[in-house]
């Protein structure tokens, strides 16, 4: 399956205004995509389609061959859980449980906790010595890492990042666009969303969109 | 680490950490469900605990079987039979006083006089009662404690004899003096009575029986069944509807039974008092009923309000867990966890504050202990439960909503 | 424009304020609910104490009534005499039957025969309901009077008295007889009083754990909405609102919601009492202008209390920082 995201003219209405406005596009496997354009132009509405948070009003989103825009809510759920993995620019981190905790979270939402994986991942975005901390006790940069720990624990093909370094300082979102890049190396496709021109360089492609349009 | 050990996990971080919202949500849940609880004990023993607040007169007289071919008598045994296990309603009678009347004289004027126990200790069956004239409590006495050489002046005999610290009376040729320990209001004809301890009247007239007994039993209202029984006789009723009559403590079931134990005895239903007492029973049994379907009303909002906010506070986190893909089951069962937790301290503390409130209430209102203590721990137990379920089916909905819309709260 | 501001303000949160009012307003109801019960529970005691019948019996000078009675009580003249009945000496009481049984309701009466039997007459007789019987050479059938009182050792005819041996009379005000030879029977009337209390301490505890109930429920609901509307207070004092403008924008929107809350909470207890009392005793609810106060009362301080905390909110020195938010 070389298209791992289909998007084939999917429009998306709120009431009389229209968030995307007839949006084609393709991601092959193992790609990173930047979707760049000003606020309002429509990029987090596409992205959460694309995670299946939400459901367009017409046009058909496909991932990993599955038609999404057409599943159940716990369809959607079922689909989200086993093959993506979600990075907000908010971090949405639960404050009542550790960085370790919020990693095991998502394997929980999957099928089993483990430790052990749980803590690798954290191995892996440089974390393990602050296993034990609640995202309170973490800085910007750190509570974005556990997120990434969390959005990859589960092996998810696809990997999509709203404003992933929205909040962070440029050294913090140097590391984590680092991060990123070895994902992609690890065979993930990745969609980022981001107004910021320095961190679409680290992407293969950018689209831009405006108005709900893709414009190039 | 298995999948329900994270989940309790979970649930304990999350009412640990954020002690102060689902603190906020226990002391509603108790609080609202303590009000439905305490409603409910004193509602189901409403109409007992009423009847007991209006027993304080005597509602029923047994008096000697009389035929024209002969006349019976009563004794103390009869007044004994009344309480024990053999008489079916033998926990709805209150009190029972024996009486011997006889003329007397004072002062060379007749007056009336009757033996009575004043308050009399007895054991009956394993089971300990007081008895007595006194402990009517809707007749007002003043006074001292009577004993054998004391009398008790009725109201209306009072005024004719004031002033007087003693009295020599005159019954059967057997003259007297005792000594006047109070004075007792009736507000019948009772109030034209001189009262003198059963056993100084045996004395004087050489005989141990009695002439009547009255008893203040705590009686049900009437319905349709009581009134076909009371106008057509028993033999009207079918053989069900005859036990129900026998199983319901109505003034007439309560009188049959206790001719069935005393089987020499007449029972008269003091039909005036009886009435009296059932339709104040009767009017307030609806105003609790009433109040109770309102503050279940109140109850209601106020666990469904509180739940609701718990949840809507908790939306973000949930609305994560969403974004993640966790699936419908698994939402509900954390915020099931949540709840039930919450609902089952609020028990704890329902059962508690319920317990001090009905007892407090039932005093001070109905001037008795509160008994239904094992009735009271299962509503206690079930009502924050019951209620708190009800309440997040209602609140499905709120989950479901778009997640998008949650995660940018 | 304050008032058109507040009203939005109110429309934009009812699905907030429907629950609140709806809480409020029927502790409210329930407490105005308790007061008119009260006041109207007096009328539904004497009525049903009206059901002891006749409670003052006179034994008039003469046999003479007119002036034994005071005007606007309920009389019945009987005349007792003895008399035979199949061979057996028993005393008969001449009345006006109709008023008799109309005035002690509790009187049981059974069968629809011409001459009445008190029960214990008729048991030691051996009478039945519908029996044949002869009085005094009047002939007819039997009637079983249940009165619990001395007449069920009596046979009653119906007819005048000429001269009355006793009056009985239902007054409410058995006082003005007891200097005369009269027998005053009040044996329920501390029962009564007593009762009376234990319902009114009943209900107001029930309606005291109600308003503990409701406060709690509006307490939490405002807790968290307050918190929210700090971005709406920013706005204000972004504007140029002080904190009496913002404090008189707050107290309106909730004296509307009290005003709104008092009123509900007032047609409820109506509506509770009336089919209470209407229900149970046949009377109407006793409204007076003090209970609609109070309710107001009651309901504006319930909800200024909950206005604290948005007062609290609106004077925090960093709610303009709101502004940089999402």
């Amino acid at each position: 399956m070389d298209k791992m995201i289909i998007v084939d003219n999917v429009v998306k209405k709120y009431g009389n205004f229209t968030a995307l406005n007839g949006v084609s596009f393709q991601v092959k496997r193992g790609e990173w995509l930047t979707i760049m354009g000003p606020s309002g132009s429509g990029k987090t509405t596409l992205l959460n389609l694309i995670a299946g948070l939400d459901t367009p009003t017409s046009g058909k989103i496909v991932v990993k061959g599955k038609i999404i825009s057409s599943m159940s809510h716990d369809e959607r759920a079922k689909f989200r859980r086993e093959n993506i993995g979600i990075v907000f620019q908010h971090f949405h981190l639960i404050p009542y449980l550790t960085a370790l905790e919020n990693v095991m979270l998502a394997q929980y939402v999957h099928s089993m906790p483990d430790r052990e994986e749980a803590l690798n991942a954290l191995r892996l975005v440089g974390l393990e010595s602050k296993a034990e901390n609640y995202p309170s006790q973490l800085s910007g940069g750190e509570q974005q890492r556990v997120a990434i720990a969390r959005a990859i624990i589960n092996d998810p093909a696809v990997i999509l990042a709203d404003e992933p370094t929205g909040n962070l300082d440029a050294e913090n979102e140097r590391i984590v666009l680092e991060i990123f890049e070895r994902l992609k190396e690890d065979g993930k496709t990745i969609v980022v969303v981001t107004h910021n021109p320095e961190v679409a360089e680290f992407g293969d492609r950018t689209l831009y969109i405006h108005h709900g349009k893709i414009v190039r | 680490m298995s999948p329900i050990s994270f989940l309790f996990r979970m649930v304990f971080r999350s009412v640990t950490v954020q002690r102060y919202r689902f603190l906020s949500m226990v002391i509603t849940i108790a609080t609202a469900s303590t009000l439905l609880v305490v409603l409910s004990s004193l509602y189901l023993n409403a109409e007992a605990q009423l009847a007991m607040e209006l027993s304080g007169v005597p509602n029923m007289v047994v008096e000697p079987k009389r035929s024209l071919v002969e006349v019976t008598s009563l004794n103390i045994s009869d007044v004994l039979a009344i309480k024990k296990k053999e008489h079916f309603w033998r926990n709805n009678i209150v009190n029972a006083v024996p009486v011997l009347l006889r003329d007397g004289e004072v002062k060379g004027v007749n007056v009336s006089v009757a033996g009575v126990w004043f308050e009399k200790n007895l054991q009956i069956e394993n089971e300990s009662y007081t008895f007595g004239l006194l402990r009517f409590k809707g007749w007002n006495y003043s006074g001292e404690f009577p004993d054998e050489d004391s009398v008790v002046l009725g109201a209306n005999i009072a005024e004719q004899l004031v002033g007087m610290d003693s009295i020599r009376i005159k019954i059967d040729g057997k003259e007297v003096e005792l000594k006047v320990a109070g004075v007792l209001k009736t507000g019948s004809y009772w109030d034209d009575y001189i009262f003198i301890s059963l056993e100084r009247m045996w004395n004087l007239t050489g005989k141990n029986e009695i002439d009547m007994i009255l008893v203040s039993a705590l009686i049900k209202p009437k319905d349709e069944l009581a009134v076909k029984a009371e106008l057509y006789g028993i033999d009207s009723l079918s053989p069900e509807e005859f036990e129900a009559w026998y199983c319901s403590p109505y003034a007439s079931s309560i009188a049959y039974t206790i001719k069935e134990v005393i089987p020499n005895g007449d029972v008269k239903i003091l039909r005036r008092v009886t009435e009296v007492q059932e339709g104040l029973i009767r009017a307030s049994s609806s105003v609790f009923a009433s109040m109770f379907v309102l503050t279940t009303g109140i109850s209601l909002i106020a666990i469904f309000t509180s739940e609701k906010m718990y949840v809507e506070t908790g939306m973000r986190f949930f609305g994560i867990m969403v974004a993640m893909g966790i699936s419908r089951q698994k939402l509900y069962l954390q915020v099931m966890a949540e709840i039930f937790t919450a609902s089952l301290i609020s028990a704890i503390l329902t059962y508690i504050a319920s317990v001090y409130i009905v007892e407090f209430v039932s005093r001070s209102v109905f001037g008795i202990k509160f008994e239904a203590l094992s009735e009271l721990l299962v509503l206690s137990v079930t009502v924050p439960i019951l209620i708190s379920l009800i309440a997040l089916a209602l609140l499905r909905k709120g989950l479901e909503r778009d997640v998008v819309e949650i995660l940018r709260w | 424009m304050l008032m058109k501001v507040v009203f939005s303000s109110i429309r934009y949160r009812i699905r907030l304020y429907t629950p609140m009012i709806f809480a409020v307003s029927l502790s409210l109801s329930l407490i105005g609910a308790s007061g008119i019960l009260q006041n109207s529970f007096d009328t539904v005691v004497e009525k049903e104490m009206r059901k002891y019948g006749a409670n003052v019996i006179l034994k008039p000078e003469n046999g003479e009534v007119e002036n034994a009675v005071y005007p606007g009580d309920e009389w019945v003249a009987i005349y007792v005499k003895t008399a035979r009945m199949d061979g057996s000496e028993i005393s008969l009481a001449v009345t006006d039957v109709e008023k008799l049984m109309r005035m002690n309701p509790a009187w049981v009466l059974k069968g629809e025969g011409n001459v009445i039997v008190g029960r214990e007459l008729a048991e030691r007789l051996g009478i039945e309901s519908g029996d044949a019987i002869e009085v005094n050479g009047v002939k007819g059938r039997a009637a079983i009077l249940d009165s619990g009182t001395e007449f069920d050792s009596f046979v009653i005819l119906n007819g005048t008295a000429k001269r009355a041996t006793m009056v009985l009379i239902r007054t409410d005000n058995p006082e003005r007889y007891r200097s005369g030879d009269a027998i005053i029977l009040e044996e329920m009337v501390r029962t009564k009083f007593s009762f009376l209390r234990g319902i009114e301490k009943l209900l107001l505890y029930i309606a005291g754990v109600s308003v503990v109930s409701s406060l709690i429920t509006i307490v939490n609901l405002s807790r968290a909405d307050a918190g929210k509307r700090r971005k709406e207070f920013g706005i204000m004092r972004a504007v140029g609102a002080d904190t009496k403008m913002i404090g008189k924008f707050i107290l309106t929107e909730f004296g509307i919601l009290a005003v709104i809350s008092a009123l509900l909470g007032a047609i409820f207890s109506v509506i509770l009492s009336w089919i209470i009392l209407v229900k149970t005793a046949d009377t109407l609810p006793d409204l007076s202008s003090k209970f609609i106060v109070t309710l107001i009362s009651l309901s504006a301080g319930a909800f200024y209390a909950v206005s604290l905390m948005y007062l609290v909110e609106s004077t925090r020195k960093d709610v303009v920082n709101e502004l940089g938010g999402e």
